[in-house]
């Protein structure tokens, strides 16, 4: 932008606003209002000594229910009778969902029009936002759920002296992109799986999984003689139309037939490219080999679908309409392309010759999966576009595709029938929890809730996904938990509850002896009124006086998601950095400037309580227990500039002792790198390694000193006598790999035996354990040796303060 | 009036404050809010604050810069928080903000200066803060990333987009498809 402009810019905004003054009146309103919070805070200290009493007489409180009921709309269309909820007197709705699911594709089309019309208000269901007061009971009682045994998630191989994933709960494994058995090691790159022999005295890449219709795969699944793969992307043909009239035959699955592919290979073939086929240019063309298939209504064949082929003759604006069917014409050559994803089995009995066994994949993006119990659980969105439909929608454009080739080879539509409806699901989405025992060739199993996800928790029994929850009366964010049976089937919705406040990952929660813990960080509107629970009204007061209007909450929900008990006003003013719940205990971590942890006693599920309370500057994003009532953290070191600002400094890694849990102690910590290092691990857990044997944690961080770029590097920290010390930092930028433009998100470093093997994102280094000389790196795509940096860059380790090239570090990967 | 004057300023006596800095808050809170009750609402909320957390102010910094953070932080608030969508739709804001502060000048500046605003109005909120200390208040980079509490990179690296973003709004310049793409 030139001299001139920016003067201009400068000119126009002054200009603007030099008409904006501060009236007598509003400097007036505004004095008053700060005076009349002057004579508030006198009363505060004797509200303080009053809640302290109340505490002691909680669980009466908690006895007292106050029954919300509204009037409402009956959607008989939908057959759905509208859920109570109850509110508990502490501030957690509990929304009994009654087990509806639709009856017809129709009736779904029939919401999703009404949606369209609210126009863009999200709430599915909430019309006038009133209820009727019809009670439902949970229809699926009466369903069993299957108890599984744990199960080793890991091959044993010859001695058992290697990595494991880190999982959150023992006995449910996730997915991840570096795995060993103890001799073969699997690695996900650039969206391909390589399969490398550590058995030599170099290791050797043995084979590699790509897959044919572009996809990548994102992370996998490492079993016995099996690799299982999660896919994303990927160019697949999906189900063009059902018959036309738009209902999918109710009882037949959904499927309709879809035309194999002129060009041989389904899912494949030339116009890979074409991921979002204009649908402007051309009206989809009708079959022009093969003989007509019957049952198949083809876009060009119902005007109603044809796209607006007159915009040309117009020769200006699109109508509305015409806009919307544009928008709805995915449709193209006869197919549909939709964004899949998938799961795929492969037999790895040779890991020299991977053999694909089974393939199943699921229309929407990929939230999160698991596996236990001999079964792997795929949890996917998929977004409902309201705006594209009209009266003449087609249900291929609406029910959620899929593929399993333990069923067949076509492509199939869940049928609206088996959606269950969860009207307190604020989201225009499709949420389907897929079910598939991946050594039979059992059908998947799909559960389908009409609502969205954003975080997975598992344990073997149960199935929680939490989604965002928005309390329009209130205007306060909330998390509405879904809670799913684990059955003989797959699984099965069971009910739902909802809480104030947004829970932050996976380890927020956790479920032990049956109950269900969550912890979260509640963002208060200011201005909201006083319950009249002191209690609440003293953490809303306190939370106001800081500067960033939250509390934190600890709930207690039992197997029906029943409040059971609550812990508010936790950290009034600052946000969960992280948490971790172990049996009767939880650890939450608070942010502001400083960073308590705190101890809760969760012993009791109806009254949560703070035991002990740590304050330091910086915070730890990940939690990990290490033993002998020792808690490693990992973080950032953190400092308050002048202007108020905290601003991060390093990594962290703090050792804490919470052997005491009224008085947890820091033992000591350690900063690695300077002002724009990260640790993987703070983000994802599954990068941490801890080998239990030696006391000594891995992980792999992106290393900066002032933001000028010092490596992705693999730490070693071991425990010893209460402290944690930094035993090496392995850096192969020093030697000339890698890239200064590699931040480092698909990194891992793990060991086997009296090895390291560390990947950075370039390629894989391998390190003698004990003295921690490099010994060999591995090019992952062409094999052999990784010859030293491609990138043609300055290998010179640069000086303390030197900027390379004006670079930013914001995140920039180069994939070639 | 930068310096010692307001450096001395007791963050409890409100009064004075909004007496010598209250216009410019109340401006950035236009930007922010578009309409002017919104606006007001809005500043009434950042001098409730100011007194709230006036513990918190130090005194190592010019106590302007501090009520600046503070009535940024609480625009944004505001504006993810939904009472927000009960107001008036967009199409009307640039106009009606700019009628309810009317005085009499040349008519044809006035169009351009609201011009100017409006597509200020329009940025993602990530970019006004941004273009609000640079272009209005006329803050370095250095300065910004401190007020703002991010590195310098992403400061400068917001500008080149806000810029971007203003340039093909103001002077109907074509931008390359990434640049569009941008665009929330």
């Amino acid at each position: 932008m030139n001299k001139e402009r920016n003067h201009e810019i400068t000119k126009g905004l002054r200009g603007a606003l030099q008409s904006v003054r501060v009236s007598e009146d509003l400097k007036k309103r505004t004095v008053d209002r700060v005076m009349a919070l002057k004579k508030g805070e006198r009363s505060r200290s004797r509200m303080a000594a009053f809640a302290a009493g109340l505490a002691r007489h909680r669980r009466a409180a908690a006895a007292v229910l106050a029954l919300v009921l509204c009037g409402g709309v009956l959607w008989s269309s939908v057959g759905v009778l509208a859920p109570v909820i109850l509110e508990g007197s502490e501030g957690a709705l509990q929304v009994r969902a009654g087990l509806r699911r639709f009856e017809s594709f129709d009736a779904l089309k029939a919401q999703l029009l009404k949606l369209k019309a609210m126009g863009g208000k999200h709430a599915a269901g909430f019309a006038n936002g009133s209820w009727t007061a019809d009670v439902a009971e949970n229809a699926l009682g009466s369903q069993k759920s299957r108890t599984v045994a744990p199960e080793q998630s890991t091959a044993g191989g010859a001695g058992d002296d290697y990595a494991k994933t880190n999982v959150q709960v023992q006995g449910v494994d996730e997915a991840d992109i570096m795995r060993t058995d103890g001799r073969y090691l699997y690695i996900a790159s650039k969206g391909r799986v390589a399969v490398v022999d550590t058995g030599g005295d170099v290791p050797v890449k043995l084979s590699e999984i790509a897959l044919e219709d572009g996809g990548s795969i994102h992370e996998f699944y490492l079993l016995e003689d099996r690799l299982i793969l999660i896919t994303t992307g990927g160019n697949v043909r999906g189900v063009a139309r059902t018959e036309s009239g738009g209902a999918a035959k109710p009882g037949s699955a959904g499927k309709a037939e879809v035309r194999p592919s002129q060009d041989g290979e389904a899912g494949g073939g030339s116009d890979g490219a074409d991921m979002a086929p204009d649908a402007r240019a051309v009206p989809p063309a009708p079959p022009s080999k093969g003989e007509d298939e019957p049952g198949i209504a083809y876009a060009s064949d119902t005007p109603a679908a044809e796209p607006g082929g007159n915009a040309s003759d117009i020769g200006g604006e699109l109508t509305e309409e015409e806009q919307r069917k544009l928008a709805q014409a995915k449709v193209y050559d006869g197919y549909r392309y939709v964004q899949m994803t998938g799961v795929r089995v492969y037999d790895i009995s040779d890991p020299s010759k991977p053999v694909e066994r089974r393939e199943f994949s699921i229309e929407g993006s990929l939230l999160s999966s698991r596996i236990t119990g001999g079964r792997l659980y795929l949890v996917t969105n998929k977004y409902l576009d309201s705006y594209a439909m009209g009266e003449d929608t087609d249900a291929a454009d609406i029910l959620t595709n899929y593929k399993d080739t333990a069923v067949g080879e076509d492509t199939c539509l869940v049928p609206a029938e088996s959606i269950t409806y969860l009207p307190a699901g604020q989201t225009q989405n499709l949420l389907s929890v897929a079910t598939i025992d991946y050594m039979s060739d059992a059908a998947a199993n799909i559960e389908t809730v009409f609502g969205s996800g954003y975080i997975l928790y598992m344990n073997q029994t149960s199935l929680y996904v939490t989604s965002a929850y928005y309390d329009e009366k209130n205007y306060e964010s909330g998390t509405l938990i879904m809670k799913f049976d684990v059955t003989k089937d797959g699984v099965a919705y069971r009910c739902s509850a909802v809480v104030m406040g947004t829970a932050l990952n996976q380890f927020s929660m956790d479920e032990h002896n049956g109950y269900f813990r969550i912890a979260v960080t509640r963002d208060i509107v200011s201005g909201v009124k006083p319950t009249g629970a002191a209690e609440i009204d003293i953490a809303i007061d306190r939370a106001i006086a800081s500067s960033s209007n939250t509390e934190n909450r600890v709930y207690v929900l039992d197997k029906d998601l029943k409040l059971t008990g609550k812990l508010s006003g936790i950290a009034p003013g600052e946000r969960i950095k992280s948490v971790r719940f172990s049996g009767d205990v939880g650890y939450v971590v608070t942010f502001v400037q400083t960073d308590p942890l705190f101890v809760i006693d969760l012993s009791d599920p109806s009254a949560p309580k703070v035991r002990g309370e740590l304050k330091i500057p910086g915070f730890s994003q990940y939690l990990h227990p290490v033993g002998d009532g020792l808690l490693l953290g990992i973080g950032q070191d953190t400092e308050v500039n002048e202007y108020g600002a905290a601003v991060t400094k390093g990594i962290k890694i703090s050792l804490f002792d919470v052997k005491n849990p009224d008085n947890p102690k820091e033992c000591n910590y350690i900063v690695i790198g300077g002002k724009g290092s990260s640790a993987v691990a703070e983000y994802d857990h599954r990068n941490f390694v801890w080998d239990a044997g030696r006391k000594t944690g891995m992980m792999t961080a992106y290393i900066a000193d002032n933001y000028n770029y010092r490596g992705v590097q693999g730490l070693v920290v071991r425990v010893e006598e209460s402290a944690v010390l930094l035993e090496k930092a392995l850096n192969p930028y020093e030697l000339g790999y890698g890239s200064q433009y590699y931040y480092g998100g698909y990194s891992k470093l793990i060991y086997i035996g009296d090895r390291l093997f560390l990947y950075d994102g370039t390629g894989l280094h391998v390190y003698d354990r004990k003295t921690y000389t490099h010994k060999y790196a591995l090019d992952l795509e062409k094999g052999g040796a990784l010859s030293p940096s491609a990138y043609g860059e300055d290998k010179v380790y640069p000086e303390k303060g030197d900027v390379r090239n004006g670079a930013t570090t914001e995140s920039i990967a180069i994939y070639d | 009036m930068k310096g010692h004057l307001r450096q001395n300023q007791d963050p409890a006596d409100i009064e004075a404050l909004i007496l010598s800095c209250g216009d410019d808050i109340l401006r950035i809170c236009t930007v922010y809010l578009k309409d002017r009750d919104a606006a007001e609402d809005a500043f009434q909320e950042v001098f409730l604050k100011v007194f709230q957390s006036r513990a918190r102010f130090e005194g190592r910094s010019d106590i302007k810069t501090w009520l600046i953070r503070i009535a940024i932080n609480t625009c944004k608030d505001m504006l993810r928080s939904s009472w927000r969508r009960h107001t008036v739709p967009m199409d009307d804001v640039g106009a009606q903000s700019a009628s309810a502060y009317l005085i009499e000048d040349d008519v044809l500046e006035r169009q351009e200066h609201r011009r100017v605003l409006e597509a200020v109005q329009e940025l993602p909120a990530i970019y006004k803060d941004v273009v609000i200390l640079y272009y209005y208040y006329g803050y370095a980079f250095g300065e910004i990333s401190k007020i703002l509490g991010m590195r310098e990179a992403s400061v400068r690296s917001r500008m080149f987009r806000a810029k971007a973003l203003l340039r093909q709004r103001l002077y109907r310049e074509e931008t390359d498809s990434c640049e569009q793409r941008a665009q929330p």
